[in-house]
């Protein structure tokens, strides 16, 4: 099983590297990249040692904690991180693994279950943040013993169930399908299932809080504990509670995972449903710009699985959206805390958004279309959802109180300035079109920098006030915006 | 017009293309032939902008490959040896993308589309995903929007690949069409018989470099042979190494 797993992993790399120009013109520099991107040690161990780098940093402030309670809680909150990632990466890396064709060479040959390769192949790209929690564990360990060896099981167990859910959205709205009657509706179906279904951890905490007002003295395990992870991580103070709680998700997660394993190879193809009726054509032209923002997003709300990556940024700020909007008076500082970290995290989208064209990336270089053509219509596509939820929060706060409505500019700047630093970063001087690696080590420096550039902004509206702000991100987005213009 | 002098591409230390000198005029039809891995493919696709030369000068209708790659992919029309198309998206909708991109007008685009569907037959699949199409039709959508934009320089991959006998006809009649138009068309292709009989020049290519070049009669005269399937294996030095194959199998097998 491991060596296809190897010849899979260094497969998808190669032919990611293939679609860069730069890379492919040159057999020795290809080789050489290939070497560290398509090695799956190399590659581990590069990414890990990046992710280190939080990991110290994670387990520093557990060392600080000042009791065992303290100390848990915030281990819970780390351990969202690898959940987050084998989240993303089963998703978004299942549907471009298959988009690339690197399994149709095992399509023809007997084997039974061919998607345990693509489970083990995605869940390599897990190991880096696991690797990052590891700092954190033995901090635990040796501060307060066995909950520390639990918080291992419980990332790993967290880990696992990402990637099962992961499974479980790539199997089921992973293949694009288009056509037949109420299509579009369908697709805007599938579009909501996909938010309510990894929103379903938000909702089971939300719902357990309910129980604990409602039923304190009926239902006392809930009351102290939360089942949904990565809450119910904090559990492990209590080892013997911990370990029936972790033993319970394996019990669900064990059999769905093979159950999700069967299903999914039968299900590994581009297209599945097209259930077309005959239509006929109808020219619709549209700027070159605003065609390859409508192709893009198309695909990615036919591959809802890429359309996690896209709903990502939605899905960290959620919960804090949600509490601004139901908390009462509303303060001006929470909704612009909440500005701040959309416009982070929209970066995340830009390895999500190079994905989307897969090997049809070489169709585009037969088209004319210039490197800025293609940089801004990502740019838009990175930009479509974060955008719209940002100025939807604003607009929806505006409703209870309209003096927030002048923060609306500021809505729509920020998440542009931070993904047009994020082209910035991966297209500087690039004068062919071309898709980089992108990678889980290259989006954390990304978010290191994107934070300076945030946090820079932040201390002028703090120190200056909204107005100068405001005018230096966008002279800031001017200014990144020229440097990647061709 | 298409000129080509002393085109060379590297890859590495590798000499895909060992300059290559040839020129295809307005009307004609030029075959590009030559045995796998001979560098047809990337002499095609630097024809078409797509990869720079590494050496040598290419123009397309006086347009300079290594200066003004987007002015060549403007009037050029390319189609690769696989279909190479966005999956998910619906014919329709792949028309269109590839209409916007290339700025074509929709009175244009409606009456082009609807012209080629109706000569490949694809009427039906129109609301399908390309994804669950045949590799023919596939092929039909990949040499369709090849054309949509009225190119000037046709060139062409392999592009008879998966084809049924009716379209293959259609796209060769179009071909000549092109030619009639005064258009120049370059195509590859291992079905030797049709470059015979719808080449006007032919470039044989063997390890890079262009081994000989002519009419299809010139090329029989010069190698002694009868057909160009009989040039093409002498003049790549396949005649002998392809009867001793075959021997060799018959033993085997």
């Amino acid at each position: 099983m491991w060596p296809i797993v190897k010849i899979l992993y260094r497969e998808l790399h190669y032919r990611r590297l293939k679609s860069n120009p730069g890379i492919a013109a040159d057999p020795g520099k290809l080789g050489e990249q290939l070497k560290n991107a398509g090695d799956i040690k190399r590659g581990m161990a590069l990414q890990s040692f990046a992710f280190l780098f939080f990991g110290i940093m994670m387990a520093g402030s557990i060392a600080g904690a000042e009791d065992e309670t303290r100390a848990s809680v915030m281990f819970a909150t780390y351990a969202l991180l690898p959940f987050i990632m084998a989240l993303y990466t089963t998703t978004v890396n299942a549907s471009y693994a298959v988009s690339m064709g690197i399994f149709e060479p095992l399509k023809p040959l007997p084997i039974r279950t061919g998607s345990k390769y693509l489970s083990l192949l995605l869940a390599i790209d897990n190991v880096p943040a696991v690797i990052a929690l590891l700092p954190a564990v033995i901090v635990m360990t040796a501060e307060y013993g066995l909950p520390g060896f639990l918080g291992l099981l419980w990332i790993l167990t967290g880990t696992f169930l990402g990637h099962v859910l992961g499974l479980i959205v790539f199997t089921f709205f992973g293949s694009a399908s288009v056509g037949g009657r109420l299509s579009k509706l369908r697709t805007l179906a599938r579009t909501m299932g996909i938010i309510l279904f990894i929103s379903m951890f938000y909702a089971l905490n939300y719902f357990q809080e309910y129980v604990r007002k409602h039923y304190e003295e009926l239902l006392p395990f809930f009351a102290k504990y939360s089942m949904a992870y990565p809450f119910s991580v904090a559990s492990i103070t209590e080892p013997l509670s911990s370990l029936l709680l972790l033993l319970s998700y394996l019990t669900v997660l064990i059999p769905l995972y093979l159950f999700i394993l069967r299903k999914l190879w039968g299900r590994m193809d581009e297209v599945r449903g097209s259930h077309a009726k005959t239509v006929s054509f109808k020219a619709e032209t549209h700027s070159p710009l605003l065609a390859l923002l409508l192709k893009d997003l198309r695909i990615a709300f036919r591959k809802s699985a890429l359309l996690v990556g896209l709903i990502f940024p939605l899905f960290i700020i959620l919960p804090s959206a949600y509490n601004i909007l139901v908390s009462g008076p509303v303060r001006k500082w929470a909704i612009v805390s909440v500005l701040f970290m959309m416009a982070w995290v929209t970066s995340i989208s830009i390895d999500t958004v190079l994905k989307i064209d897969g090997k049809a990336f070489e169709l585009l270089q037969t088209l004319p279309i210039t490197v800025g053509q293609f940089i801004r219509g990502k740019l838009l596509v990175m930009n479509v959802i974060p955008v719209t939820a940002a100025v939807g929060l604003v607009l929806a706060v505006s409703y209870l109180n309209p003096g927030e409505i002048i923060l609306l500019p500021v809505a729509i700047v920020l998440p542009l300035l931070t993904s047009s630093v994020a082209m910035a970063f991966f297209y500087w001087n690039e004068r062919e079109l071309s898709v980089p690696e992108t990678n889980f080590g290259h989006v954390m420096i990304l978010m290191i920098l994107n934070g300076m550039a945030l946090g820079t902004v932040f201390a002028l509206w703090y120190f200056f006030g909204y107005a100068y702000a405001l005018t230096v991100a966008t002279l800031g987005l001017f200014l990144v915006q020229g440097a990647i213009s061709r | 017009m298409i000129r080509v002098e002393n085109l060379v591409r590297k890859f590495g230390p590798t000499v895909a293309v060992k300059g290559i000198t040839f020129t295809v005029k307005d009307g004609e039809i030029y075959g590009l032939l030559g045995p796998n891995g001979s560098g047809k493919s990337t002499t095609m696709k630097i024809l078409a902008g797509i990869i720079p030369p590494s050496e040598g000068e290419v123009t397309i209708n006086g347009i300079d490959v290594s200066k003004n790659p987007l002015g060549v992919k403007m009037i050029v029309g390319y189609v690769p040896e696989t279909p190479v198309l966005y999956e998910s998206l619906t014919p329709v909708e792949f028309f269109n993308f590839i209409g916007s991109v290339r700025g074509i007008p929709e009175e244009a685009l409606q009456e082009r589309v609807e012209t080629f569907i109706k000569a490949f037959g694809i009427e039906r699949y129109l609301g399908e995903m390309i994804g669950s199409l045949s590799f023919g039709t596939r092929q039909k959508i990949s040499l369709i929007s090849s054309m949509l934009h009225d190119p000037e320089v046709l060139i062409l991959d392999e592009a008879m690949n998966g084809l049924d006998p009716k379209s293959a006809r259609i796209l060769r009649e179009l071909l000549l069409q092109f030619r009639e138009e005064g258009r120049s068309v370059v195509f590859s292709t291992h079905v030797l018989a049709l470059a015979e009989t719808m080449c006007d020049r032919v470039g044989v290519i063997y390890n890079g470099e262009l081994i000989a070049e002519g009419t299809p009669e010139e090329l029989k005269e010069f190698a002694h042979e009868e057909s160009l399937e009989d040039v093409f294996l002498k003049l790549t030095e396949s005649q002998e190494e392809v009867v001793g194959i075959v021997q060799a199998l018959r033993e085997a097998l």
